[in-house]
């Protein structure tokens, strides 16, 4: 068993793997990590399955000690490093996109993140924590999930069971490429549409959206015009895919994230596609995107692009 | 069944894209925007009718004749379909729901449980009881009478766990939610709108008109079966006093149901 003892957590730090699926028709969220990218390719760099949990850290500020080895990386930003420090207090720097083996008795610090607004450190091995309906995910609505369903704090002690394979100094093949910042969505049109006359459409394809700082894990606040609905905003009760862009009743578009309700009763006028859930993840607040439509077929097609430029970025040769 | 088969057939399912990871298939047509919203009798047999058709669905899966699809959320009158766009594509998955849509009769009736459920009403437990009196023109005690004695069915599940959309309430409780949502609800509060009564699993945020307290947790994950109902279902509920609510709130303390339905039928 390998102690993780957590110093200080930063404002929002959880446990997250790839989710919940078949659960939501007795409304338990998918819930997972919100940058799906940064988790495979974490979990690749310490010999974990892509599945699996680590540690999402949005801001920085973590910091925690380890009393055993343990593989670690840092994923999901272009440019951030953590910062570790030995028994003998000689501190290395470690980039994001390497794998590094941690040392019994060594202090990790992510310090706040100039690069990404999340990322995810991974971790050799597995937590030793109950899975709830097949999942490590925390959700913090539902209360259920992580370390008692609920944000880690500073005294917390996560138990890892390490796994046995050998250490291996991996890197991925272009970090700053694969996490630097989008200025630019794809979305697919619809479920509801439907709901708004074309120039409304075309107010969302044609202005620069700020997202607003009320973003959590639940959703994303743009801020921009006004859409307004033929009618109303109100529909009956329908099931939601992570991306959904919803437009409420006073305009503004919230973009449904990983820990989303799973019914909602107000129309989606677009759904982010999956490719770009991650990008847009990342994505500080107050920064400013536009969104750009794609037919559904042509996302699946980027979706299968997007696995495969993962795959490209998990080279043994290179390290 | 027989009437949601006829209104679903009425209706024309329509598909609707949600992503590369999502496929909505709404029963309703196009009629929950343009034609004006169906009855809430079609809407019932409509939602029905995406549940059986999500079991169907299921039975594929489990067959292992339809691979990708990673989870099937019944709404009301809609169905939609989560995929894996990197094992199967939405036209592949729309060509397999529509053979089970073209065999309506396959979709056979489900036999459902029903639950009587313990309600303190009104007072603290209901804040908004007495309004709701007022509003619909009737004493508090016939609010509880017909609250309390309609029959309702679990449209859906959905929202937060536990979380269960009930239908059926009678028409002349129907209100629209509060124009002012409240920031808090308690956890186990009853509350009514529309044709609808729902019961919060958790504190959280609400807009519905709170006329009870339910005692029962909706969800445990110390319980064999964490989500206490089902889509489905029926329900009725038991009016108790405040002596009664505490006592089954304590036999609920370690993970235990001091209730259970009747058979299913």
């Amino acid at each position: 068993m390998v102690n993780l003892s957590i110093i200080a957590a930063g404002p929002y730090t959880t446990i997250q793997d790839a989710g919940r699926t078949g659960y939501q028709a007795f409304g338990v969220p998918e819930g997972g990590t919100m940058d799906d990218d940064a988790r495979i390719c974490g979990n690749w760099l310490v010999g974990n399955s892509p599945q699996a949990a680590g540690l999402e850290v949005y801001i920085g500020g973590l910091q925690f000690t380890v009393d055993a080895p343990l593989i670690i990386a840092l994923t999901g930003t272009p440019s951030d490093q953590l910062h570790i420090t030995g028994e003998n207090g000689v501190e290395r720097i470690i980039e994001a996109g390497y794998a590094h083996q941690l040392d019994s008795g060594d202090r990790v610090f992510l310090p706040p993140m100039r690069g990404s607004n999340l990322a995810f450190i991974a971790l050799s091995g597995g937590f030793d924590l109950p899975f709830v309906y097949g999942s490590l995910s925390t959700s913090l609505n539902a209360q259920l999930g992580g370390l008692e369903g609920r944000r880690l704090a500073a005294g917390d002690r996560i138990k890892i069971i390490p796994q046995n394979a050998p250490y291996q100094p991996r890197a991925l093949y272009d970090n700053a490429h694969l996490f630097a910042p989008a200025d630019s969505l794809s979305v697919v049109l619809g479920p509801q549409d439907y709901a708004f006359a074309a120039n409304e459409i075309e107010k969302l394809l044609a202005h620069e959206w700020t997202l607003s700082p009320k973003m959590d894990r639940m959703g994303i606040r743009l801020n921009g015009p006004s859409i307004a609905h033929k009618n109303s905003a109100d529909i009956l009760s329908d099931g939601i895919v992570k991306g959904a862009i919803q437009v409420p009743g006073d305009g503004q578009p919230i973009i449904m994230m990983a820990d989303h309700q799973t019914t909602g009763g107000y129309t989606k006028i677009a759904c982010v596609i999956s490719a770009d859930l991650g990008k847009l993840a990342r994505l500080h607040a107050h920064k400013k995107i536009r969104l750009i439509t794609v037919t559904q077929s042509e996302a699946e097609m980027l979706a299968s692009q997007h696995a495969a430029e993962l795959v490209k970025q998990q080279r043994d040769d290179i390290a | 069944m027989k009437r949601a088969e006829k209104t679903a057939a009425r209706m024309k399912p329509v598909w609707f894209p949600a992503g590369d990871r999502g496929l909505l298939l709404d029963l309703t047509g196009y009629g929950a925007q343009l034609g004006g919203l169906p009855p809430a009798e079609d809407r019932q047999a409509l939602t029905r009718f995406a549940r059986a058709l999500s079991q169907r669905i299921k039975k594929l899966q489990t067959a292992g004749q339809l691979d990708g699809i990673t989870d099937l959320v019944p709404g009301l009158a809609s169905l939609l379909v989560h995929y894996d766009p990197l094992q199967i594509s939405a036209v592949e998955v729309k060509k397999a729901v529509s053979i089970i849509l073209e065999a309506p009769d396959d979709l056979a009736h489900t036999p459902a449980r029903t639950w009587q459920l313990p309600v303190l009403y009104g007072a603290e437990a209901g804040p908004d009881l007495a309004e709701v009196a007022s509003r619909c023109n009737m004493s508090e005690a016939q609010i509880i009478d017909l609250h309390a004695a309609t029959l309702l069915e679990v449209g859906i599940m959905g929202f937060l766990p536990g979380l269960a959309y009930m239908t059926g309430l009678h028409p002349s409780l129907h209100l629209p939610r509060r124009a002012e949502p409240r920031t808090h609800v308690a956890g186990g509060s009853v509350a009514i709108a529309m044709d609808q009564t729902v019961i919060y699993p958790l504190d959280s945020p609400g807009g519905w008109n709170l006329i009870g307290l339910m005692p029962i947790p909706l969800f445990d994950a110390r319980r064999h079966e964490p989500v206490l109902l089902k889509a489905g279902e029926h329900i009725s509920f038991k009016p108790i006093q405040a002596s009664e609510y505490r006592e089954l709130q304590e036999a609920c303390r370690d993970g235990q149901l001091p209730i259970a339905p009747s058979e299913a039928n």
